[in-house]
């Protein structure tokens, strides 16, 4: 099983987007996915038609103790695909306050995920990161064997991944686990703007063939398909960004071979 | 002479991004056993609830004073921090009867204090069987989890001290006292 941890402190760079559409890419082609949505904002919940406001259980509770609330009890299909959700709740925003005092507080995802896997088995578990480097996020790199990093082409892309060195490099002082970068993924690129291509050039340079080949530019029926409920891969098969997903998926399972 | 703006743009780039390191990213980090750079075992993982400005004595021991050293220092340790936990209960107990949730939420965080410290330094609960410690954990059990939630506090021993018929509410009030006092 291939954990990936879709990982930027920046918001808004397609960490949401990039879960649900490389997620519905591999259940389509077999791979039995899991989608977690870790971020108190529930755009992943809410992205793949979950209400998570009338949910009675969601992620925080399995964060909580998994015991009681085991992941595989909080599991949504998602379309007729091997895609199943754990969705994320506005108050996973409380867990940084209530797991603080817990001397395993970084670790409750991963055992949560080491329980589902006695019961059910799973190709690829894609975690949506939120905009933060707080519990949550260390919950989600102590649990993955993989980081995907998406960064928009800008200057900033450099800082952040600055931060996130720093912030790894600083939980190898603490905690046991063990993470490599699957790739950095350049996303909201676009199309003919040289900015964006002399940035993404710097980008590659520094992170060599780690940086996917796969660029997914701007494309409006992301937004839509997001608001129908439904990935863009599922919701508009020709659509340029249904396309970047694939693409990425195939390269996803290229590296991971 | 004509500026090549996008050579000068390329070239502070490069000298941002210079500034910038990304070597754990790119080669990936381990600290898991087995591998180049394990952790050692004290520091893992860290509990961060220790520097509470009101531990009860019994609980500040192992984390405020030098490591023990021996086997019998551990115990010693270990065994007064079992003891803390079952006075911490008794309190919880006695605040219950007599409907005192402050007192309730007082004994709940020092429980959850002692749970902390015997979970980083005993987590299996092994040390405090083997002194025969009232409170020890059965084996093949590990210490319950610190009970910060209402969905901890039910599935805490402690909450059947709570008497029969405790409502959500009831739990609320009391983790509510608890945070109050750690």
């Amino acid at each position: 099983m291939k954990i990936v941890a879709i990982v930027n402190q920046k918001g808004g760079v397609a960490k949401t987007t990039t879960t649900a559409n490389l997620g519905a890419c591999l259940a389509e082609r077999g791979r039995r996915t899991l989608l977690i949505d870790l971020d108190p904002q529930a755009n992943l919940t809410l992205g793949l038609g979950v209400e998570w406001y009338n949910l009675n259980a969601a992620l925080q509770h399995v964060l909580y103790d998994h015991e009681q609330t085991p992941l595989a009890s909080i599991l949504h299909q998602v379309a007729d695909l091997p895609l199943m959700l754990a969705p994320g709740h506005l108050d996973l925003a409380h867990c940084e306050s209530v797991l603080l005092p817990a001397a395993d507080k970084a670790y409750r995802l991963r055992n949560a995920l080491e329980e589902l896997q006695k019961v059910d088995e799973y190709d690829w578990v894609l975690i949506d990161c939120p905009p933060s480097l707080g519990t949550l996020t260390q919950n989600a790199i102590v649990a993955c064997s993989h980081l995907l990093i998406p960064t928009e082409p800008k200057y900033y892309a450099f800082a952040g991944m600055d931060t996130l060195n720093k912030m790894i490099l600083d939980l190898t002082k603490s905690l046991r686990f063990r993470v490599e970068l699957l790739g950095v993924l350049l996303t909201m690129v676009e199309r003919g703007t040289k900015l964006h291509q002399t940035i993404a050039t710097e980008i590659r340079e520094r992170f060599g063939d780690k940086v996917f080949q796969t660029v997914v530019y701007k494309n409006v029926r992301v937004s839509e398909s997001e608001i129908e409920g439904v990935p863009i891969a599922l919701f508009d098969r020709r659509a340029s960004g249904a396309q970047n997903y694939e693409s990425l998926a195939e390269e996803v399972l290229s590296r991971a071979s | 002479m004509r500026v090549d703006k996008s050579a000068n743009l390329r070239d502070r780039l490069r000298k941002g991004a210079d500034a910038f390191s990304f070597d754990a990213l790119l080669q990936g980090v381990s600290t898991l056993e087995g591998d180049t750079k394990p952790v050692e075992p004290e520091t893992l993982p860290t509990n961060q609830s220790a520097a509470s400005p009101k531990p009860p004595p019994w609980a500040v021991l192992p984390a405020t004073s030098p490591a023990p050293t021996s086997g019998e220092q551990w115990r010693a340790a270990i065994e007064g921090l079992a003891q803390g936990l079952m006075e911490s209960a008794a309190q919880f107990g006695a605040a219950a009867e007599e409907g005192d949730i402050a007192g309730q939420g007082q004994a709940l965080a020092d429980a959850n204090r002692v749970l902390e410290l015997l979970g980083s330094v005993d987590p299996v609960g092994a040390v405090a069987r083997s002194v025969g410690a009232p409170s020890a954990p059965p084996d093949g059990r590990r210490w319950p989890e610190p009970a910060w939630s209402i969905s901890a506090l039910a599935a805490s021993p402690l909450s059947a001290l709570t008497g029969p018929g405790a409502t959500v509410a009831h739990l609320d009030a009391i983790l509510e006292a608890a945070r109050a006092a750690r």
